[in-house]
């Protein structure tokens, strides 16, 4: 298959109008979740339009793109359709940080409810300022604490040395007297076992891509953050569609989100299970010491909110309002 | 089918340009701009500007600078004096004698250095002058150095391999480690030769009056003891999981300037020339690195790499037959380019193939380090023949004649990695993740 | 004409210094950190990603050096059987294109990098840096390999010109130390 504009010159079809063929690019691997569901949504796109849209999806980052510029990069057309992680492309729009606050939400469901309290705001930004249209957003399994030693409470957490793989984690482990180290991910198994560090702030996936088992022996789901990744199109690509084949991606995008919500949900499930099974004890956090956590971290989520847009800030209240906190 | 089209058009258009002496780093971004001007519709230029900042912005990139400025360091220090002192005692009573120092000096100094022409230049500007001088048969000097020079490359630490690791996202570290085996079955292989020719003639490696007892052997320790210290700081490192590569890279580089300092071969002018020339050849690669990085992604834009791979599936090849095809096509590459080269332009072609076609990334990067220490030997462009060239002043087509055994027990060596890859995989996948 | 070669040299020379001192700067980060992880079990945290823009300040900056010192990577063969003006005629065709190739990424560095200053973006590490100091180096170490194009074929012109045809030495090609 060809990819990009490549065969937008080609014919070949019998049908009345060529067919659009459009590339998305993911730089997760080809069995990686996200990657997963853009070929799902590919599928789905090419069967509802009859073979009108097709979408060859290119996983593993092999169009050259790491993560951080693919607001720019859909925005001027490079590639027509991109998956990103939501808090990656932050550092072109800072409200698309509000996702991974730490502690601002503190189950899967409310991660879901600030979802969908944000998205018209995400809608309206990433059309009027970044000339795309979001397709769809899907979760990742948020992340928790795993550690060699149990964690029940804030004190537990000083003198952690901790792997992070984002701001902020670092800040929080800053904030409750922990020492955040930035490694990459091929070094954390190592580091462990040499006792570089002895705790890593991640989710259930990677715990089992790393074996974390053979080098530690708790988890707390303490919901630290729950990243997102957003699926847009280019507006000007959407825009040369007929209105009919724009519902259907628009709808397809619906039915996509709708099913990876579920899925994460399960999968986090089943990954914690399996690492379970491999010995590793989850250790349920107390509303308590989730409270204490959400205390402990408020001056980061302020300190954000004075620099952020301020639909940050509606976003936020709104939240809080509907979860019952402050 | 029009793939093939496009594809030969960029190939012819690649060919063109370099043998009208365009530079490779340009070269590879002249074809990737046409390849999207004339076949797609998408605008090249920003894609370009993406490519650039992302094949530059990288922290594992610092290990090849720091690699090469180590290189640098130790290559004007007196490290072959001290290594032609301390390894003859050991290697004199061997049939063919001193030239296995050649080959023993090399491999040592592969193990400190990332890169075959520096090996060459550093082992031979001092073993060369004094196997001369005690009439040694110059086809077996000067055939053995530019063989074992190439174990620069796949002795770690090595520049192809960083520069691998990061194309291909293979780990780096576990590139290292794969490559101490065949390194050794390599300078045994060559080893090997030296002695099997001697004993059937003797005068290749003449006697002379050199007589060493256990004693002066015991006296070399210290001599050897820097390098040996050198090579376990990097390495060491690396195989614990105590550093990264680029983090054993800054050790190396302190370990170096040390060791210069203390055999008293450092000055500021020496340092200078060092940074200079550390700069100025990772800069040569680095744009030979992103031209290729741009380069791939056009034709990953092309589709080309995924026809390519369905179109070898359909021909039914069997793993050792696309070896052996892959092997005859780095040969002919390798008779015109460098290793670098060869590397970034058909990893994005050959890689999904040989992925594809069931065998290891990790391997296969121990194999294609292989073609390239080849391609070091080849003429007409073969590096190790050019420094050879440099210090005695031979013809590179003589030297690289003297080199065909070599060239031949590279052979021998890729098929028995092929057959038992088990020889690549074990150690690394030993050492801790 | 020969005032601007020299003064494009002399620049290109410069640039060699500064991607010297960046990798030198790039070392003693990457030592500092080492020595902080080791002794006080601690981090500086920008390590990693400084020590990558450093990476990419060292790549550009010494573009026009290496080009200066003839260290970029060519094949040789028509150098090797051609020989007088019709090596020269060689040079020329090559160094234009050069000269073209980097006025063109120059250029589009240049919007690059402009963009980020516009858009204001920032690293999502937690220095938040501004993308645009580092992505400086992109337009200018391409802009001054851009005037070494044009100082190497201003004088390889003035070599056809003064009929001084002399042996040129071969260039081997950096050997990759
Ligand atoms: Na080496
Ligand atoms: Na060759």
């Amino acid at each position: 298959g060809c990819g990009g504009g490549a065969s937008e010159q080609q014919s070949g079809s019998e049908k009345a109008a060529d067919p659009v063929k459009w590339t998305a690019n993911s730089v997760w691997p080809p069995e990686n979740h996200q990657s997963i569901g853009l070929q799902e949504f590919a599928d789905q796109v090419k069967e509802a339009t009859e073979g009108q849209v097709e979408i060859t999806v290119s996983t593993g980052g092999a169009l050259g793109y790491k993560g951080p510029e693919l607001l720019k990069v859909v925005r001027d057309g490079l590639v027509p359709v991109s998956d990103m992680l939501t808090s990656g492309v932050a550092g072109d729009e800072p409200i698309f940080e509000i996702v991974t606050l730490p502690f601002l939400i503190q189950s899967f469901e409310e991660g879901k409810i600030l979802n969908d309290i944000a998205r018209p705001y995400f809608d309206q930004i990433a059309e009027e300022k970044w000339n795309q249209k979001i397709l769809y957003i899907a979760p990742w399994p948020a992340a928790g604490l795993w550690s060699k030693e149990e964690v029940t409470s804030v004190d537990g957490m000083k003198g952690l040395k901790t792997r992070t793989y984002d701001k902020n984690g670092g800040l929080v482990m800053e904030a409750v007297g922990g020492t955040p180290y930035p490694l990459p991910f091929s070094e954390v198994y190592s580091s462990l076992a040499t006792g570089v560090i002895d705790s890593v702030l991640t989710s259930t996936p990677t715990a089992v891509d790393a074996k974390f088992w053979e080098v530690l022996k708790y988890y707390s789901p303490m919901n630290v953050t729950m990243a997102t990744d957003l699926i847009t199109v280019n507006l000007d690509e959407f825009n040369k569609l007929d209105p009919e084949t724009q519902e259907i991606l628009i709808a397809t995008g619906k039915e996509i989100e709708a099913k990876m919500w579920e899925d994460v949900a399960k999968l986090d499930k089943d990954k914690e299970a399996l690492c379970n099974e491999n010995g590793i004890v989850t250790v349920p956090p107390s509303q308590e010491f989730l409270n204490d956590l959400s205390d402990i971290t408020k001056d980061i989520r302020d300190e954000w909110l004075q620099s952020a847009p301020p639909e940050a800030k509606e976003i936020v209240d709104a939240f809080q309002k509907e979860v019952g906190r402050e | 089918m029009d793939l093939f089209i496009i594809s030969f058009t960029l190939l012819g258009l690649l060919i063109l340009l370099l043998g009208s002496s365009i530079w490779v780093g340009i070269t590879l971004f002249l074809v990737g701009i046409t390849g999207f001007m004339m076949f797609t519709s998408t605008q090249p230029l920003t894609i370009l500007s993406n490519i650039l900042w992302n094949s530059t912005n990288s922290s594992t990139m610092m290990a090849l600078p720091l690699f090469i400025f180590m290189g640098e360091i130790l290559f004007r220090s007196k490290i072959s004096e001290n290594l032609f002192k301390g390894l003859s005692p050991w290697l004199n009573s061997l049939p063919g004698r001193l030239i296995h120092v050649n080959i023993a000096a090399s491999a040592l100094f592969a193990a400190v250095s990332g890169s075959s022409a520096a090996t060459t230049a550093t082992v031979g500007k001092i073993t060369l002058p004094e196997l001369q001088k005690r009439n040694y048969d110059s086809s077996l000097c000067l055939g053995s150095l530019a063989g074992a020079g190439t174990l620069g490359f796949l002795i770690p630490p090595s520049l192809v391999m960083l520069v691998y690791g990061i194309m291909s996202g293979v780990s780096i570290g576990k590139l290292f480690i794969a490559g101490i085996i065949p390194g050794a079955m390599l300078a045994t292989g060559f080893s090997l030769y030296v002695m099997i020719r001697s004993l059937f003639n003797p005068g290749l490696a003449p006697a002379g009056d050199l007589r060493y007892t256990w004693r002066d052997r015991l006296r070399t320790i210290p001599q050897l003891l820097p390098v040996i210290t050198l090579i376990l700081m990097v390495l060491g490192s690396i195989y614990t999981g105590w550093a990264t590569p680029t983090e054993a890279a800054a050790v190396g580089v302190l370990g170096a300037i040390f060791f210069a300092l203390i055999s008293r071969s450092m000055d500021g002018k020496v340092f200078m020339e060092a940074v200079l020339g550390s700069v100025k050849t990772s800069c040569m690669i680095m744009l030979i690195v992103a031209g290729a990085s741009f380069l791939s992604v056009a034709v990953g834009y092309l589709g080309i790499p995924a026809s390519l791979t369905q179109f070898i599936g359909t021909l039914g090849l069997s793993k050792y037959e696309l070896i052996i095809i892959l092997s005859v096509m780095y040969v002919i590459m390798g008779f015109m380019l460098d290793g670098f080269s060869m590397i970034v332009m058909s990893l994005p072609l050959a890689l999904p193939l040989i992925t594809a076609a069931g065998f290891d990334p990790l391997w296969f990067g121990i194999y294609l380090v292989i073609m390239i220490e080849v391609s070091q030997i080849t003429p007409p462009v073969g590096f190790n023949l050019f420094v050879i060239n440099g210090l005695v002043d031979e013809n590179i087509f003589k030297i690289a004649l003297y080199a065909l055994p070599s060239f031949i027990i590279m052979f021998i060596i890729v098929a028995l990695l092929t057959l038992y890859p088990q020889i690549v995989l074990t150690l690394p996948n030993m050492m801790l993740r | 004409m020969e005032k601007f070669t020299r003064l494009c040299d002399r620049l290109a020379q410069g640039c060699g210094y500064a991607a010297g001192f960046l990798m030198l700067l790039g070392l003693a980060l990457i030592l500092i950190e080492i020595v902080i992880r080791t002794l006080f079990s601690s981090t500086l945290y920008i390590t990693e990603e400084y020590t990558a823009y450093l990476m990419v300040g060292i790549t550009f900056l010494a573009l026009s050096y290496t080009l200066k010192e003839k260290g970029h990577i060519r094949m040789v063969f028509l150098h090797t059987i051609l020989k007088g003006k019709a090596r020269i005629a060689v040079d020329i065709y090559a160094f234009t294109v050069g000269l073209v190739l980097c006025a063109v990424i120059t250029a589009t560095t240049a919007l690059f990098f402009w963009d980020s200053v516009v858009s204001q973006s920032r690293s999502m590490q937690i220095s938040a840096t501004y993308l645009a100091i580092p992505q400086f180096f992109m337009p200018l170490g391409s802009f001054i390999l851009t005037l070494q194009f044009a100082a190497e074929l201003g004088r390889t012109i003035m070599l056809l010109r003064s009929d001084q045809l002399e042996e040129q030495k071969i260039e081997s090609g950096a050997l990759g130390r």
